[in-house]
């Protein structure tokens, strides 16, 4: 009988917890074995704390990502800089996404991963060659928003987008640490 | 009669007190290309070196097309695809005020300090402001590479970061990379004058004006396990 309840008990955790998680996460398997998550390309909801993987998309050129003294930032939301261990170099401009220049994500936990996934992009103008700029961070509520690098990044190869279609792009976020 | 004599004097001692503010000028030094400068409510004009383009004024840069500008002792360099609105430039009180409107595009700017006198330099564009104090920068309205000195960037919800030289840093931003603009040009035979990027300044918009879909990209991201 109490073997019944707790199997009752932890079927209904299970549905409950499903229930949340599917909102944004689609769990898949790659024929490696490998644990993957499919994230649904919605931007991050106000109030979202965790993990982060923030896309920027800049024209093709040359871009890499070198660990570095003098670090690039962002402002966060209180306009303060992140700042990171590792800097973007470009000879070309970031296109904005939205309207915005970068755009965020539901990301993975370095530490504890999942370790690959996927990420839609939409709306990207066909015509022109692109490169992406993957990059993670973590976000927490303190008495403010704050948030801070993982100082996980990483640069695609160039792609050029299909009208109506959906092309498809490799990164591999390295660790950079601080020089 | 006292009266308007007391008046008489009290406007004098007033006007004589309150420092009038000089106007400075922006001179064109140099330029190459399709430059064009705007006066309030006036056509557009192609500029020539020594020109001196008048406080309100905009100045419009075209493909491949450069600018540069001499305000005082500061130089400005308006990069090609930039449209660019000066809406202050006065010498007042030992200050030089200097105030420009970012619309589009990209400046670079070298702002020297002058014996005797300050430097207020503001470039304001839709989202952020870079406020200097002598120093030289690069800025496109969004992203703010500071080369010498310290960079005041004030982002869209007036808050201020000081950046220092070596620092690229970014705002939010909303407009389009020239770059971007250029290849669609000659992907799709189309001629995007400088009058039309403001128009133009969202992906949606751009994608109707080129009467063209958007597309997608699937990320596939992994991380070292």
């Amino acid at each position: 009988m109490k073997n019944y309840i707790n199997i009752g008990l932890l079927t209904v955790f299970l549905v409950i917890s499903l229930a949340f998680v599917s909102c944004y996460i689609e769990p898949s398997s790659s024929a490696d074995g490998t644990v993957s998550i499919q994230l649904n390309g919605q931007d991050l909801q106000s109030g979202y704390t965790g993990d982060i993987l923030r896309v920027s998309l800049y024209l093709d050129g040359d871009i890499s990502i070198s660990e570095t003294d003098n670090p690039s930032a962002y402002l966060d939301e209180q306009g303060d800089p992140i700042e990171t261990n590792y800097t973007v170099f470009s000879n070309t401009s970031r296109v904005p996404i939205d309207g915005k220049p970068y755009e965020d994500f539901p990301g993975p936990d370095p530490g504890s991963g999942p370790y690959s996934g996927s990420i839609q992009l939409d709306g990207i103008l066909p015509g022109v060659r692109y490169r992406i700029v993957l990059e993670s961070f973590y976000r927490y509520l303190e008495e403010f928003y704050v948030t801070y690098a993982t100082n996980y990044a990483g640069v695609s190869e160039a792609f050029e987008p299909v009208a109506g279609q959906s092309v498809s792009v490799s990164v591999f976020l390295q660790e950079y640490y601080f020089s | 009669m006292k009266i308007r004599l007391i008046c008489i004097t009290a406007v004098l001692l007033i006007a004589l007190t309150v420092p009038a503010a000089a106007q400075t000028s922006a001179v064109v030094e140099s330029f190459s290309g399709k430059v064009e400068y705007q006066s309030a409510g006036g056509a557009w004009t192609a500029v020539s070196t020594g020109l001196s383009i008048p406080q309100g004024a905009t100045i419009s840069t075209g493909f491949r097309s450069e600018a540069v500008l001499r305000i005082g002792d500061s130089t400005l360099t308006v990069r090609p695809l930039t449209r660019m609105r000066i809406d202050e430039l006065a010498e007042r009180e030992g200050t030089v005020k200097t105030d420009l409107y970012l619309r589009v595009g990209r400046v670079k700017a070298e702002v020297r300090r002058t014996e005797g006198l300050q430097q207020e330099f503001r470039l304001t564009s839709p989202v952020s402001t870079a406020a200097v104090r002598g120093t030289s920068f690069s800025y496109d309205g969004y992203n703010l590479q500071v080369l010498e000195g310290l960079v005041a960037l004030i982002n869209a919800y007036g808050q201020s970061s000081g950046i220092p030289a070596g620092v690229s840093i970014t705002s939010d931003g909303i407009e389009i990379p020239p770059g971007t603009l250029q290849a669609l040009e000659q992907q799709f035979g189309v001629n995007i004058s400088a009058a039309q990027i403001e128009e133009l300044a969202s992906v949606s918009a751009l994608a109707d004006f080129l009467g063209i879909q958007t597309g997608s990209v699937t990320i596939n991201w992994e991380l070292p396990n």
